[in-house]
């Protein structure tokens, strides 16, 4: 089109009035030959120059559309990364000092002490540090007191997880080689360790070497006798720094990469979230709740330097339905970094508070900051979720949350809801999708109403020189009022926490590892309005009414007690005269391997669980209102039948403190311990600060003899309906 | 045949170029931009105006696209739209061309997860970018808290025209704060015009505004509802951040109370502080802390539990006669009223045991006063035997904003003056008995009251 032109040689134009309408009308009015072409001609370089015109334009805009996008994709490469580039030539070197002894360690990196334990009894067996080959950082420091057993396996575990070409430093203080299996001593060789199979009893031990690299140096001194310790050693060694590059992985270039690539130089022991092929995810997509009431729900996560605790806990904290990452806040008591880098890995909110005053009142007060905050910065909110850094959340903890939030507004007598059952073990809960009412306040994973904060709690929070645990506090009559809290039978949540103020292995292994934690998803709650005051009270009424009273002649430890049905409810009775009268109660806990240490889990006397897959009802005689009701006429046993303890067994270990995890669940222990039976008992009377012991008192529980007794209502001693141990009845 | 041809050829290229020119249509509104106001200017080249405009426009674009919760709070444009002058200016750009650098946009900050995206996508449309963060007010307590800071205003400039995006945040006196704008040492200082900017010399609190989306020349906007209460609002905006730094001092040296019944005082100063404020607020009288309660904000930013009182200061220009009245209905029963609205005027409230008194401030010259007046009354007859009347004089002071016990209330802006004035120098250490005819270092002696005037000047109930 665009070569064609006009050709005014050519033939005269013979305008015909049959050709066109318009020209034979432009023919009619002007009649002028020239005037005619003019316009003609006119006409097709107007069409042309439109053409051209038009054509440019088209060309231009997509030529300006590319650039944007060329633009759009520069920018995105920008964040790129700002590792800190050296000169190629001029690589880095390292000095590195390790100082091994029996009473005190110190690794230096180029003059910066990264270590340093010269604490009488503290920090013995092996020390491990981790530098990033690239940068000199220290990535992470562990000590694996490998004079106990177990640790050496820790040690391999962690020893594994580390990423290849990092520089492992190793140090001994006091004394770490006593549980050293040969498994652990075969890595370190592996490793380039020469002396690590010779490592004997009370050696002196430095190693600095690069994973799967070469051996920068090691030291070695024999202990001469048993009795003795090797002499200090001294490793003065230089690392060749490599390049960033080497250091690095080549993920692809995303906003989650960017994070994970920050996070990766700085620390390690996460395992695969830092391998280079196939790296654990970061980010989760679980599905959303189709009804979701606690989206807008802040949650707090209370934190302490605990950053592998904290990393596993904010992966399932991500992964349950219905999480909205956007209300989640971490506080971290203290300024460490290495929480608010597991924190910016996800991409969560952090924040860092300074500590105040020192053990459980540290926490407390750390608990009551992150709380003030919380409302603070979500000022909409009615409701926080308050969650500890050593949980497992279930994937159903949002969903059961926001079929139950509602109840916080409608009820007044609740104190919370919580996602814990203390009672809950593998063997004694069943039904996901039962609910109860308790009168004791678990957390571990709770649900706290703004008002009932600010308008009680806060103002008279135990202040910094009350070293009061919070919980604690909290369970006070005088905070409680007389105010329950809604709990799952199934725990919505698990304390895999083995360390921490109040925690530890042997404490874990017997209160809190075969707790029963739902893996269910989407769990359609029971009854939930009936959890209401007074219509729970109806449902207990309807489920006495039910209950089979157990047969009370029987040993209730042992296994025939419930019979072998399946959906059936059952009832018992217990002797509880008072308040405070919870022998029956702890050994009876004893003998179901339930939670012994205080009484926990019960609404008003009653105790509800699970036994062989029956429901069981243990009812309090007589405190309870539930034992004064047609019952005793059902009775077996002449009159009302009931469990007791003999009181004579047992002494009170009053006010001993529990072992505790970080801010968990736990009272003031009233110890059951029989002085006749159980040998731990005395000590842990001569101990009460040192809550280890205590908590272990309660300790081989299989062993611990208890004599449960069968008692008519006047609470007149009769035959003896149970005994486990040795010790007969008399 | 040529002939025949010829006309063919003509009617075709009729049609194509008529084809191309919906094209060139097509093509200009989908990737050069909308028709604008430049394309009716008369003189074919962009006049600032426009250029202000396409500014506008092409931030809203850019807000749009990454749904950033904006509207607009340039007081200037506001106060165009208040009066309504488009008749008088420009048709097609009335409001948004204000003659001044800058256009203020205000944005909901927790309705908007931040996305660094949009600052990026802003560069490259050809925007400078400068992103000014600060400490999270929230996070600010007696409690020592650190957080990553908060983004306060994004400031983007293009054609030498800045728009001013100015971060809200919610706080727990339920109302809206924006941060004050200040500058690091190395940043641009020449970036633009500061001065003229509408907010970030002060910290600024506001409730939140009803908003309602709007064409302003074209643009579809969100504005407040009622343009003039928010103007109004914007003038008196300043916020003061309690001294937590200091108060945690004090409360180091002087720990709180946290005996039963101080809870149970605090408990209910603020429930009556809150009923307080909310009777006013309906009557549209505007208050501040005075007396105790404000030291005790400026102190310890808190109420000062042995204080016993909720004190606060009302101009007299603003009483209005049915104040007893509103808190009656609001359950406040008068206790007692000294003085007439002419001199002296104090109300005091009480309300399930703590007392609320409303002195009233004369303005006078440079000064502000407040009266009070001491009777002593016989018991049994209630008849009064003696009646002081004395002045506390202030310097004249302006109202901020404040938050204390998670309510947003007025405190004079000159706040250390004003309690200096009160307590003297040493308002830092408590004093529990604190005798009001003497103690206050502004007392001024007036005289007595004249006897016959008694009965309506001293209404004990």
């Amino acid at each position: 089109m665009e070569t064609w032109t006009p050709n005014p040689r050519a033939k005269p134009f013979v305008p015909r009035q049959q050709r066109s309408l318009y020209l034979s009308w432009k023919y009619k009015i002007t009649n002028k030959r020239t005037i005619r072409r003019l316009c003609q001609a006119g006409a097709v370089l107007f069409l042309l120059i439109t053409v051209i015109v038009n054509i440019k334009l088209i060309l231009d805009t997509r030529r300006v559309a590319n650039e944007d996008a060329e633009a759009q994709e520069y920018e995105d490469a920008v964040p790129n990364m700002e590792t800190p580039r050296r000169p190629a030539n001029g690589r880095k070197v390292l000095d590195i000092e390790v100082y091994s002894s029996r009473s005190k360690v110190y690794v230096a990196v180029d003059g910066t002490t990264v270590l340093e334990d010269d604490i009488r009894e503290q920090g013995r067996g092996i020390h491990v540090i981790v530098l990033n080959q690239a940068t000199g950082h220290v990535m992470a420091k562990r000590i694996f007191d490998t004079y106990s057993p177990h640790e050496d396996e820790a040690m391999i575990l962690f020893l594994n997880m580390v990423t290849r070409g990092r520089v492992l430093i190793f140090t001994i203080k006091d004394e770490g080689t006593f549980h050293l299996k040969d498994a652990a001593k075969n890595l370190l060789k592996s490793l380039g360790s020469q002396v690590s199979l010779g490592l004997s009893w009370r050696d002196m031990w430095t190693l600095v070497v690069k994973k799967g690299g070469q051996v920068y140096g090691e030291k070695q001194s024999k202990s001469p006798a048993l009795s003795t310790w090797g002499d200090p050693v001294l490793l003065k060694t230089e690392v060749q720094l490599t390049a960033s590059e080497e250091a690095e992985c080549h993920w692809a270039e995303t906003e989650l990469n960017r994070r994970r690539k920050l996070f990766c130089s700085k620390v390690e022991g996460y395992g695969s979230i830092c391998s280079c092929k196939d790296p654990a995810p970061i980010e989760f997509n679980p599905d959303p709740l189709p009804n979701n009431n606690v989206f807008n729900v802040p949650v707090a996560v209370i934190a302490g330097n605990r950053p592998n605790y904290l990393y596993r806990m904010l992966r399932s904290l991500l992964s349950a339905h219905g999480v909205n990452p956007q209300m989640i806040t971490v506080f971290i008591d203290g300024y460490y970094e290495e929480p608010m880098d597991v924190v910016e890995l996800f991409g969560l909110k952090g924040v860092q508070h300074t500590p105040i005053s020192i053990k459980n009142a540290r926490v407390s007060q750390h608990y009551k900051a992150s709380l003030t905050a919380t409302f603070n910065l979500h000022p909409e909110a009615n409701f926080a979720i308050v969650l500890e850094e050593d949980l497992d959340i279930s994937i159903d903890f949002f969903s059961f949350l926001s079929q139950t939030i509602h109840l916080l507004d409608e009820d007044d007598s609740l104190y919370c809801i919580s996602a814990w059952n203390d009672q809950g073990y593998e063997h004694t809960a069943e039904d996901p999708a039962l609910l109860y009412r308790v009168e004791s306040m678990p957390g571990l994973g709770w649900v706290l109403k703004k008002s009932l904060y600010k308008d009680e709690l806060e103002p008279k929070w135990p202040t910094p020189e009350k070293l009061w645990d919070w919980d604690m506090w909290m369970r006070m009559p005088e905070q409680r009022k007389g105010r329950e809290c809604i709990i799952p039978d199934v725990s919505r949540s698990y304390h895999f926490g083995i360390i921490g103020l109040n925690m530890n292995g042997y404490f874990h292994e017997v209160y809190f590892k075969k707790h029963r934690f739902n893996t269910v998803p989407n769990v359609q709650l029971k009854h939930v309005e009936s959890l209401k005051k007074d219509s729970y009270e109806v449902e207990i009424q309807n489920l006495l009414k039910e209950a089979e009273v157990l047969d009370h002649s029987k040993n209730p430890c042992e296994d025939s007690f419930v019979p072998d049905s399946e959906g059936k409810v059952y009832v018992m009775f217990i002797r509880m005269e008072t308040e405070t009268d919870t022998s029956t109660w702890t050994e009876l806990g004893k003998c179901l391997h339930v939670w012994d240490l205080d009484v926990r889990g019960y609404h008003k006397g009653l105790w509800r669980l699970f036994r062989k897959r029956n429901h069981v009802l243990v009812v309090a005689v007589p405190i309870s209102p539930y034992s004064i009701s047609e019952f005793a006429s059902r009775s077996r046993c002449s009159g009302q039948m009931m469990m007791s303890v003999e009181p004579r067994h047992f002494h009170k270990v009053s006010n001993t403190r529990m072992e505790r995890s970080w801010g968990s669940a736990a009272t003031l222990a009233t110890s059951c311990s029989s002085s006749r039976h159980d040998g731990a008992g005395p000590d842990a009377a001569d101990h009460p600060n040192q809550v280890q012991r205590a908590a272990g008192l309660a300790a081989p529980r299989s062993e611990r003899p208890h004599t449960l007794t069968c008692c008519d209502p006047a609470g007149r001693s009769s035959s003896p309906i149970g005994r486990v141990g040795q010790v007969p009845y008399s | 045949m040529p002939r025949m041809n010829r006309t063919a050829v003509l009617s075709l290229l009729i049609v194509i170029s008529s084809v191309f020119l919906l094209f060139q249509l097509y093509y200009y509104r989908k990737y050069v931009s909308k028709p604008g106001p430049h394309i009716l200017s008369q003189t074919g080249h962009l006049t600032t105006s426009d250029l202000q405009w396409q500014t506008v426009r092409l931030f809203l674009v850019l807000a749009h696209r990454f749904h950033l919760p904006v509207f607009l709070v340039d007081t200037t444009a506001l106060r165009l739209l208040a009066h309504d002058a488009s008749w008088q200016r420009e048709l097609h750009c009335s409001f948004l061309c204000t003659d001044r650098p800058v256009m203020s946009f205000a944005l909901f900050a927790n309705m908007w997860k931040f996305d660094p995206a949009f600052l990026s996508a802003a560069k490259h449309k050809g925007f400078d970018v400068l992103e000014l963060r600060g400490h999270d007010p929230r996070l600010a307590s007696l409690d020592t808290l650190s957080g990553e800071d908060i983004p306060l205003y994004f400031l983007l400039r293009l054609h030498g025209f800045i728009i001013q995006v100015v971060f809200l945040y919610e706080r727990s006196g339920n109302y809206l704060w924006h941060g004050p704008l200040r500058l690091k040492a190395k940043m641009d200082l020449s970036f633009a015009p500061f001065k003229q900017l509408d907010y970030g010399r002060h910290a600024g609190a506001y409730n939140r505004p009803d908003l309602v989306l709007t064409v302003l020349d074209g643009l579809d906007v969100r504005v407040p509802r009622n343009v003039s209460r928010f103007l109004y609002e914007q003038q008196h905006s300043r916020f003061l951040e309690c001294r937590y730094h200091d108060a945690r001092s004090f409360l180091q040296l002087y720990p709180d109370d946290t005996s039963p019944a101080a809870v149970d005082f605090h408990r209910k100063a603020k429930a009556l502080l809150h009923l307080a404020a909310q009777t006013l607020a309906v009557l549209d009288v505007p208050f501040w802390l005075s007396s105790g309660t404000c030291l005790g904000w400026f102190r310890q930013c808190n109420i000062i539990s042995y204080s016993h009182d909720v004190d606060i200061g009302i101009f007299i220009t603003d009483y209005r006669p049915d104040i007893v009245t509103a808190f009656a209905a609001a359950g406040l029963s008068l206790k007692h009223k000294f003085g007439k609205v002419e001199d002296s005027l104090e109300l005091s409230f009480l309300s399930d045991d703590v007392k609320l008194d409303i002195f009233f401030f004369y303005e006078d010259g440079d000064i502000v006063w407040n009266g009070g007046t001491q009777a002593k009354s016989g018991r049994k007859f209630k008849r009064v035997f003696m009646s002081l009347f004395i002045r506390y004089i202030f310097q004249r002071f302006s109202l901020c904003w404040a938050e204390l016990l998670e309510l947003k209330v007025r405190v004079p802006c000159e706040t250390l003056d004003y309690i200096t004035a009160n307590y003297g120098t040493s308002w830092s250490v408590p004093v529990m008995l604190w005798d009001w005819k003497s103690s206050p270092s502004n007392v001024q002696r007036n005289g007595l009251w004249p006897k016959h005037q008694w009965a309506d000047l001293i209404q004990v109930y």
